[in-house]
């Protein structure tokens, strides 16, 4: 892994741990703000909404992960065939 | 920060790339992260419910009087259950998180190779779901260390504020955890993510546990 996909991939990573902090926590922050009484249905409704908008917010940095691995495969399949070649020759 | 050779005339950036590829195929993206997403809302809530049962024999009246009558110590002992269970349902979120992580690798793989007739993107897991526990209960261990590291690097700062005296502003905490969460993070991609990128052997998991804890 070179440096410049390591480095993308930190600022990745601080990215997604912002987002996931925020939208886990802005569920229950709109329903204080918003004066909802507490109760099983809110409880249990915002911590699924949080799951969701956190699942969503961890998406590119997994896509980011599967991007760089589609990477590294096919520049290996084709060193690879590249020294076969030469072998070959 | 180019995925390709940033000398390459081309290069485009990781980040413009992923999110590129989020907008295109949004649909294949939330069809892969829906059921890892479910069934960590059902974990979550099932774990956190048997925490408050706990928590509910273990301390009858007021938390604050408890820990005045049996210190510190006893209190942490007291809450040692409830702590297995936390860590318990950690690990089965970082699985589940390992779980979407896989399946999207896969689906980005599957798409760039043109290959549709792989059936599910999870079927790598169901294929060695023995070797994918293992990859995800290591990372797991990493992540506890370098939560430790974020730990001590908090405390450190906070340590040195003490001793010179520096009001501590409201907004220092999520500061400070940030600057933390940087500081390990650029350790974890230096460390864990070339293991990703690679055949992941026992012996290169070894070796990666030997450079983390000396």
């Amino acid at each position: 892994m070179t440096d410049n996909r390591a480095l993308a991939l930190w600022l990745l990573i601080l990215e997604s741990e912002v987002a996931g902090y925020l939208t886990l926590m802005l569920p229950s922050w709109t329903l204080v703000y918003l004066n909802v009484p507490p109760t099983k249905f809110s409880y249990y409704a915002a911590d699924a909404i949080a799951l969701v908008l956190s699942a969503m917010s961890q998406a590119p940095l997994m896509i980011a992960v599967g991007l760089v691995l589609a990477h590294w495969t096919a520049s290996k399949t084709m060193n690879e065939a590249g020294s076969e070649m030469a072998q070959i020759g | 920060m180019e995925l390709s050779d940033p000398s390459a005339p081309t290069a485009i950036s990781l980040w413009k790339q992923a999110v590129h590829f989020y907008g295109e195929h949004s649909a294949g993206v939330a069809k892969t992260l829906l059921p890892p997403t479910v069934v960590a809302y059902m974990i979550a809530i099932f774990l956190q419910d048997q925490m408050h049962a706990l928590y509910g024999r273990v301390v009858t009246g007021n938390s604050a009087l408890l820990m005045r009558r049996i210190g510190i110590l006893g209190f942490e002992r007291l809450m040692i259950p409830m702590q297995a269970v936390h860590l318990l349902k950690q690990w089965c979120l970082w699985t589940v998180y390992c779980f979407a992580l896989v399946g999207i690798c896969t689906l980005v793989a599957d798409l760039k190779n043109q290959t549709t007739d792989n059936g599910s993107v999870f079927t790598p897991i169901r294929e060695h779901p023995g070797r994918f526990l293992k990859s995800a209960t290591l990372f797991f261990g990493m992540l506890v260390i370098a939560f430790g590291m974020m730990m001590v690097i908090i405390i450190g700062i906070t340590q040195v504020q003490i001793r010179i005296g520096l009001a501590v502003p409201r907004w220092e905490s999520p500061l400070v955890a940030f600057i933390a969460i940087a500081l390990v993070s650029a350790v974890l991609v230096r460390w864990i993510l070339p293991c990703l990128s690679q055949p992941c052997k026992d012996y290169g998991s070894a070796e990666l546990w030997q450079r983390v804890i000396t």
